[in-house]
């Protein structure tokens, strides 16, 4: 064999060798992730149930029903709606895994824009999974996208017309879950997701619902509170009960002129009362240092706590930063808070979720103690 | 002399007794019917009908109030605070929303109406964009009823030192029943 | 089939690119050829 025949076999060894390893680890990332149904659960389901067509796809996803057995309200929980939104996505998934219904059901789809869990936002360095050590074992969660994964839905328009508003919105918005609502069934994958959610609103004759999220510590909306107009009231009481736990969250109405987003859509188009939550996420603004895992869980960050000393800051951030535990806290507290209020407001309707975490418990043990 | 010492003692007496109705003479009354508004389009107007429910002051809330809303009122409240999503909702734009809040301050002035100031949000109802509003409607006030958080560098205290207008200064929206209840005399 | 089509025109420079790695004598220009085919292949794992 001749000398340059021998480099060339070496050559492709080694490319075989970082293909490999590559692609193995890019594999992963369609590896679902592992929650562990807690005592609550009284059955999962595939959101498939509500709309066939997603059965077999990467849209599909599961969703945890609660029922206590007791009549009571119906509630709905969304995480995962942005999979690079951890603290709504870890909310879902500590509910799932921790509390109990003892009056009226719980429903909660941890991962609803389950496909986006597969992919990452190019440009942004986000790393791919991160961990947490639960009460049994170091569990291993995907840290993903924004928005759906593009491969199922390629290649997207140059302007993206919402159903059935019409509004017109930069392409890679069609494959954003909270700009696809009500959704239909012949449109997009996303737009399917969101009628499916719909459907699943409207069979299971869910009576509140809760979208959770997370946005840069720089955005004006943050720990915050949206709500359709319908919920005001319920949203104000809520906030109250917040402050007396020395949560201070912001109250925002739903724009009525901004189409597609679950707090306006499922408000119009069902009976249910919506609201939407966001907390301060890090890794997500744009005034960030090093992106890592210890910027999903620890969420400190010095160019933070500057801007915050700057004065430019409409949250409080001092060098502890903004741990997961704190955000995941924080969601809790205003689920907690808005079941209370709801119940105020229709006391024949209620829901009483049992276990969910006070916010001090959770900040000081961590979310993982409530993981199993 | 023994008469005199009695009538000094009497008017000392009645001094004390009295003592409290001179201060609140030093704070503004406010009085019923209530119009409360918006100076900003954020949802703290709602949260500020809540805080008026709980201290037994009835209120109209009109968010987008105009001149005309201010016939048969005595107090308007400008609850103070800017919010993008708010003014989505309305339907504005941030100018014709500074307008429209000029226009309620300056009726309010004709109608020799007592004007009072609320600002609930903390810092996210401060910043840039909020600033002007939250300027705007405490300078034309008598009464600033502001949670502390959003005047850590003395925003409104300084308004209220400047063109000597009382505030009350509260840790907690919750803690802001009680100085709403005292402004009405409950 | 936008899957199928890429495997088949991956596969056809993949042939082209082994050609001239076997064929090319400078042990550089060798290094470039195979690093080509990196992103070749993992681009079918993308596109699934």
């Amino acid at each position: 064999m001749e000398r340059h025949h021998i480099v060339a076999l070496c050559a492709l060894i080694v490319v075989g060798l970082v293909c490999t390893i590559a692609g193995r680890e890019f594999l992963t990332m369609y590896q679902p992730d592992e929650i562990l149904a807690g005592p609550g659960v009284t059955e999962v389901r595939l959101l498939s149930t509500y709309f066939g067509p997603l059965a077999g796809t990467a849209s599909d996803t599961k969703v945890y029903i609660m029922d206590s057995g007791k009549p009571g309200a119906t509630a709905l929980v969304l995480g995962g709606t942005h999979p690079n939104e951890p603290a709504g996505f870890m909310t879902a998934v500590l509910l799932t895994e921790h509390v109990v219904a003892s009056e009226g059901k719980l429903i909660v789809i941890p991962q609803a824009c389950n496909s986006g869990f597969s992919c990452t936002d190019p440009l942004e360095g986000y790393p791919q999974s991160y961990t947490i050590q639960s009460k049994s074992k170091l569990r291993t969660f995907r840290f993903g996208a924004r928005a759906s994964n593009p491969v199922p839905e390629w290649p997207d328009p140059l302007v993206f017309l919402q159903y059935p508003s019409g509004q017109q919105l930069s392409g890679n918005e069609v494959r954003n879950l909270n700009r696809s609502y009500p959704g239909r069934p012949e449109g997009t994958a996303t737009e399917r997701i969101a009628y499916a959610i719909m459907r699943l609103i409207e069979q299971e004759k869910v009576d509140i619902a809760f979208d959770l999220h997370e946005a840069a510590p720089e955005i004006p909306i943050i720990d915050a509170i949206v709500t359709h107009e319908k919920g005001k009231d319920i949203a104000a009481s809520a906030l109250f009960t917040l402050e007396m736990e020395n949560l201070q969250y912001a109250l925002e109405m739903s724009p009525v002129n901004f189409r597609g987003l679950s707090h306006r859509e499922w408000g119009d188009n069902s009976h249910v009362f919506p609201f939407l939550m966001e907390t301060s996420n890090p890794i997500q603004g744009r005034l960030r240092g090093k992106t890592g895992t210890s910027l999903i869980i620890q969420g400190v960050d010095e160019r933070y706590f500057e801007a915050a000393q700057l004065g430019t800051m409409r949250i409080t951030y001092d060098l502890a930063g903004e741990p997961l535990a704190r955000r995941v806290g924080r969601h809790l507290r205003g689920l907690n808070a808005l079941f209370g209020a709801y119940a105020e407001t229709v006391p024949e309707k209620r829901i009483v979720i049992e276990n969910i975490p006070s916010f001090e418990a959770i900040v000081r043990q961590g979310v993982g103690q409530y993981l199993n | 002399m023994k008469r005199s010492a009695i009538l000094i003692l009497l008017a000392c007496l009645m001094l004390v007794l009295f003592e409290g109705s001179l201060l609140g003479q030093e704070k503004a009354k406010f009085e019923q019917p209530v119009l409360i508004t918006s100076a900003g389009q954020s949802a703290d107007v709602t949260i500020a009908g809540m805080l008026f429910k709980k201290a037994n002051v009835q209120t109209k809330a009109l968010p987008l109030a105009k001149p005309a809303d201010l016939d048969g009122i005595k107090t308007l409240v400008i609850v103070a605070g800017f919010s993008s999503k708010g003014l989505g909702a309305a339907g504005i734009s941030r100018e014709q929303e500074l307008g429209r809040v000029q226009s309620m301050l300056q009726a309010a002035k004709e109608k020799k109406l007592k004007v009072m100031t609320l600002h609930i949000g903390g810092k996210a109802r401060r910043g840039n964009q909020s600033d002007d509003f939250n300027k705007l409607a405490a300078e034309a006030s008598s009464y600033l009823l502001v949670v502390k958080q959003g005047d850590e560098d003395q925003f409104f205290s300084k308004i209220a030192s400047e063109k000597k207008i009382t505030i009350d200064l509260v840790d907690k929206i919750a803690d802001a029943v009680q100085p709403v209840a005292k402004a009405f005399g409950k | 089939m936008l899957h199928w089509t890429y495997i088949l025109i991956a596969a056809f420079v993949f042939v082209l690119v082994l050609r001239e790695l076997f064929a090319e004598r400078n042990w550089r220009t060798q290094i470039a050829l195979a690093l080509v085919l990196i992103p070749l292949i993992l681009r079918i794992l993308h596109i699934k």
